[in-house]
């Protein structure tokens, strides 16, 4: 970036929903008070999960025409996108609302379970499945599923609830959506790229194919839940959970007399080599840089619960801001895959919004590879 | 705005007419198309059983994932090989478009088979899913997997960054490409798109959505894009890569320039999940700001790469959003579609059809529209039916859009060694 640019982008709406509420006050309770709910470990036993609070989903939705076209992931990523333009000061506001534009962090996903269970019940057994599949998936599958599973229609979802009318991108890579989705969004911001960005993800684990996804791949922590940074920690319990934030330039909120939450002032991604690993050097770096020259009292991660690597990222926070007390978001409210980064950095500016610290360390280590470090200050 | 010019120094291209630029260019100025019937997987009780199928042997059984993965890879190998950046560490990301990614019906069903009461479903499996013998399949469900295997192989050291954003995802991921080395971020990046979607509950999907052809007994002529009897869009797959540099990098290392990609400009409809907007303003308005940031105007703009797709109701609304920007001159405005040849490629239709473009502006000939026999009469534009058309081209529109209301609109202009460049 060149010497000249712009630093920072001003934070003028949170939107957040998960198993810890579905406003930005609920959180911040839960952050103060360092914890969230017990997750649920009876409905998909050895394995547990945190499914969302329950959203008044007829708030920020109230076609029921428009709720029927959508998964509940999509539903709580439109509820926490009217938030976050409602505290911006944009929700109902045409012709601003025509130009905003939308990052979304999404891997899709909510199949219909009663119509796979179906299917998979007929062809099990069968030697020669390839015709009879045809035939069943014609039967069971319906049109409007295919959309609601797709990951960029919590965009079409949001642009056509809330009247976004500026170009919509959709991010996917489990974590590193959402490390994306926000780091392009700031970017964009500092070189003058957009005048306005809703940025955040989306993430639902109640629908079986979203669990069995990490079961298969081993990634689930089993038995009792103990938190993401206790030497017991074996593996991921996810979190139902979405996360948006109205980004704009600092002089563009001013001007249009927004208030600003909070700035966010950097944020630095990096990628694990191949083969994953716990080598976190350059998330240790990317910490320590943005924690450099003034205290840093809270700090809070995505982790994912994955051991060595939430192991790793616990040290590279510590390096950073030893004074600092961490946060898991894990801890209160699981890990919300692709909306976890932005989730982290929404709690972030909450706190630093309410007065509880004046800068706030984000720290996010995906499960496989990726990681991104940000920083969220009080505005100036 | 202001900012760094973005050049490609090199293209790479899988299609169902073939793998790399010099077989694709050849078989699209004949106007040959690449629809067959199906024969990757059993067919039988699909409204639609044929597709535009990339003519690689032994796809049989492999996975969506894994050859989204093949052909983008050979994409990008003849990309870096034409840019003459490949063979060492790449000096900038990968920006790629892919389709969402889920378990596949063999994959689901040998985890079934294991289950002990599988009709449960998915519920049910969980109890098997944890078995070692399963934990490769993870790799087939991961959304960061394919960019990421791309990512080691052309070792490339930043984060790879996926874009989905339907059938526009191409477009974006050039777009987003673009902004970072215009942004400085980057001297080069490789963008691209790969789709292999291919399947039975992929074309089962669509026909429920009445978004495909169904002219099961001619393949060959269901994709015509503005023939007034298009019914819907042929399904294919391949992947499209460019490597693109700041000019001044390109410059400096004596890189040759195969064109800018000179504006892009995106909106959101917000007016329906499938149709488009009915005003046509939406899409009308992607295409202005592109034509905007290349700093021309709607004259300067010499053939339109229609999105195109030959369904009805997207070619009607393509050439309405034309009209309004394009005013009086849109039924002499030469505007065809590569995808009556090629199918619909979804999540790489946008990267494929920028390397479509760039060989158009490379060999001064606009590609045709096949299998037109009455063009629409409520389509006014000049489709190139005739065939490929020797032409000047100076400054290109492609068009991308996506289930969404997504509208992705890039120019592409043609480069200082181009006969028409400047």
């Amino acid at each position: 970036m060149s010497g000249g640019a712009i630093r920072g982008a001003a934070i003028t709406g949170i939107g957040i929903v998960s198993a810890a509420g579905e406003s930005p006050e609920a959180h911040l309770a839960a952050l103060r008070a360092r914890r969230g709910p017990v997750p649920d470990s009876e409905t998909h036993p050895p394995f547990a999960f945190h499914a969302a609070a329950d959203v008044d989903l007829e708030r920020r939705v109230p076609k029921r025409s428009d709720r029927r076209q959508m998964e509940h992931w999509q539903l709580l990523g439109v509820t926490a996108a009217g938030d976050a333009l409602e505290a911006a000061g944009l929700l109902g506001d045409v012709e601003a609302m025509a130009r905003v534009e939308l990052h979304v962090a999404a891997d899709g996903g909510g199949r219909d379970p009663e119509a796979d269970a179906a299917v998979i019940g007929a062809l099990a057994g069968m030697a020669d499945w390839g015709p009879e599949l045809n035939a069943r998936l014609q039967r069971e599958l319906k049109p409007s599923s295919m959309l609601a599973q797709l990951p960029n229609m919590l965009g079409g979802n949001i642009a056509i609830v809330h009247g976004l009318g500026g170009g919509s991108r959709t991010f996917m890579g489990e974590e590193t959506g959402g490390m994306q989705a926000l780091a392009a969004a700031l970017a964009r911001i500092e070189a003058g790229q957009s005048a306005g960005l809703l940025v955040g993800g989306a993430y639902n684990v109640a629908p079986p194919d979203r669990i069995l996804a990490l079961a298969i791949g081993g990634l689930l922590h089993e038995g009792p839940v103990v938190p993401v940074f206790d030497a017991g920690r074996r593996g991921i319990v996810p979190g139902a959970m979405s996360a948006f934030l109205m980004l704009e330039p600092a002089a563009a909120a001013a001007a249009r007399g927004a208030p600003v939450l909070a700035r966010l002032s950097g944020l630095v991604s990096s990628w694990t080599g191949p083969g994953g690993g716990s080598d976190l050097g350059p998330l240790a770096a990317a910490l320590a840089g943005l924690a450099a020259g003034a205290a840093v009292p809270l700090a809070i991660s995505a982790a994912s619960g994955m051991p060595a690597r939430s192991q790793a990222e616990l040290a590279a926070i510590r390096a950073a801001c030893p004074a600092a007390e961490i946060v898991a978001l894990g801890d209160l409210a699981g890990h919300g895959m692709d909306a976890s980064f932005p989730a982290a950095v929404a709690l972030a500016a909450l706190a630093v919004a309410a007065g509880d610290a004046p800068r706030v360390l984000v720290s996010g280590g995906a499960h496989w590879r990726g990681e991104a470090a940000a920083l969220v200050e009080a505005a100036a | 705005m202001s900012g760094r010019e973005v050049v490609v120094t090199g293209i790479g291209i899988v299609t169902a007419l073939g793998i790399g630029a010099a077989d694709n260019w050849a078989a699209m100025r004949e106007g040959r198309s690449g629809a067959r019937m199906l024969t990757r997987f059993p067919v039988e009780g699909q409204r639609t059983q044929f597709a535009a199928a990339v003519p690689l042997a032994g796809t049989e059984g492999q996975r969506p994932g894994d050859l989204a993965e093949h052909y983008g890879a050979l994409a990008i190998e003849e990309a870096l090989a034409e840019s003459g950046l490949g063979g060492s560490a790449f000096p900038g990301p990968l920006v790629i478009g892919l389709p969402p990614i889920f378990l596949d019906w063999p994959d689901r069903l040998a985890l079934a088979a294991g289950a002990e009461m599988p009709a449960g479903g998915d519920t049910a499996l969980l109890a098997v899913a944890g078995q070692p013998g399963f934990r490769p399949l993870y790799g087939r469900i991961r959304s960061h997997h394919v960019a990421a295997r791309l990512a080691d192989r052309f070792a490339i050291r930043d984060m790879p960054v996926v874009l989905s954003t339907a059938c526009s995802s191409g477009a974006t991921a050039i777009q987003t490409a673009a902004e970072a080395i215009t942004r400085g971020d980057c001297e080069a990046a490789i963008a691209g798109g790969a789709d292999a979607s291919l399947s039975p509950e992929m074309l089962t999907r669509f026909s429920l959505l009445a978004a495909l052809s169904r002219r099961n007994d001619s393949p060959e002529t269901a994709s015509r894009p503005f023939d007034v009897d298009r019914d819907g869009f042929v399904p294919g797959e391949g992947a499209g890569a460019l490597v693109l540099e700041s000019r001044a990098a390109a410059e400096a290392r004596g890189a040759r320039i195969l064109g800018r990609i000179a504006g892009w400009g995106e909106t959101t409809d917000g007016h329906h999940r499938t149709r488009s907007d009915p005003s046509g303003m939406p899409a009308a308005t992607a295409m202005r700001a592109a034509i905007a940031r290349a700093g021309l105007a709607p004259d300067d703009i010499d053939y339109v790469n229609a999105h195109g797709t030959s369904t009805p109701e997207n070619d009607k609304m393509e050439a309405l959003s034309c009209g309004l920007v394009f005013g009086e001159r849109m039924p002499r405005l030469p505007v065809s579609s590569t995808k009556s040849m090629i199918g619909h490629t979804l999540s790489a239709a946008g990267a494929i059809e920028a390397v479509a473009v760039l060989m158009m502006l490379r060999e001064q000939v606009i590609l045709p529209t096949i299998n037109i026999e009455t063009q629409d009469p409520e389509i006014a534009l000049d489709p190139v039916a005739e065939g490929a058309r020797p032409a000047r081209l100076r400054h290109v529109l492609s068009n991308s859009f996506g289930f969404g209301g997504q509208n992705a609109c890039l120019v592409l202009s043609a480069g200082p060694g181009n006969r028409a460049g400047g």
